[in-house]
Formats: C-alpha cells, structure tokens, sequence
C-alpha cells in the first residue's frame, strides 16, 4: 500500500473551449465529459499511468490564474482570443491522482472543473456550463488586471 | 503549456471525491387520475 503524499487535491488553472454546452481541452481534442473525471492518456508513448516523469504526457493546468494569463492566452488580438466564433472561458481544475508540480503548474493523471472562470462578455453561456458541470461560476472582467 | 521545472511524482488521493454529486433527478409526479362524477339517480 502507498501511503498518499496529499489528501486535498491540488488545484490548477486552465483554458476551455466551449461548444455545444461541453467543455474541450483548448490545445488538444480531449472533451471534458460532465461527472466524470478527464483522465490523462499518454499519445507519445503510450504509459499506462500518465504523468509520467520522462515524458511530456499529463492534464496541465498554471499554477495561478496570473500564470496562466502569461503562458500566451493573451496573444493574438485580447484575452482568451481564438477564432471569431470560438467561446473560450478558463476557471480553476482539481488535480489528483500522480501529479508532478512544476514551477509554473501541472501535470495530472486526473482532473475535474472546480470552478468556471468566464469573461463577462459570455455570460448568457455562464448558467447553463455552470449547471452542466455541476460547479460554480464567476464572470470577470477580462479589461482589468487580474494581479 | 510549459510548467517550468518539474518536482519528484507525488500522490494525490482525496478524501471527498474531487468531483460533484449529481443532484437526483426530481421524481415524476403521481398522474392524478380525474374525478368520477357522482351518478345522478
């Protein structure tokens, strides 16, 4: 038996993209499934229980929502800027499982909403993501500094 | 996304499962079933 070396999970932040009422991983096709945790697959070398050390596989999440906001979300025209059409909102991910923290983050065998960070200019989406997930939401401004 | 570099493996195991309980799904309510009239004699 291993003894755990944490009995809360860690908490993350992260980027979704929004479509058809689910959640989607914003750089890869991963889509977040309601009650259910995202559960991490290694696609470069196949380990079994992902984060694996020696390799880059795992759920990522930045360790602060100021983190995040620097790891290049804010590129390309403003906050959270994808395709004209794209919804993407970002909010706070429990992470447990193996985990191996980093500087700035992540990585995670496992992981789950916590709560929905959205820009206020999506929020006739808020309620229904929010309720779908079964988490909370806030809206926020995406104008002001989030320091 | 690059988290810089990385600390030894560790083991999370929650006490309280990390993710939501679903709120049950109201039951359906009884279908009331109409009133007979009282037969007239």
């Amino acid at each position: 038996m291993q003894v755990p070396d944490a009995i809360e999970p860690a908490v993350g932040y992260r980027v979704w993209q929004v479509k058809d009422n689910r959640l989607h991983s914003f750089n890869h096709a991963a889509i977040w499934a309601p009650y259910e945790p995202l559960v991490a697959v290694c696609t470069r070398t196949a380990h079994t229980d992902p984060p694996e050390p020696t390799c880059t596989c795992g759920s990522y999440a930045a360790a602060t929502f100021e983190r995040l906001l620097e790891m290049g979300y804010t590129k390309h025209g403003g906050l959270f800027s994808g395709k004209p059409d794209d919804i993407l909102i970002a909010g706070q991910v429990n992470l447990w499982g193996r985990i191996i923290p980093g500087q700035h983050g992540w990585r995670a065998q496992f992981a789950y909403p916590r709560k929905l960070l959205i820009p206020y200019y999506h929020w006739k989406i808020a309620k229904a993501i929010s309720a779908e997930y079964g988490v909370p939401y806030s809206l926020f401004n995406t104008t002001r500094s989030h320091k | 996304m690059d988290i810089g570099k990385e600390q030894p493996i560790r083991v999370v195991e929650p006490i309280e499962s990390p993710i939501p309980n679903k709120e049950p799904t109201p039951a359906p309510e009884p279908v009331k079933q109409p009133e007979k009239e009282p037969v007239k004699v």
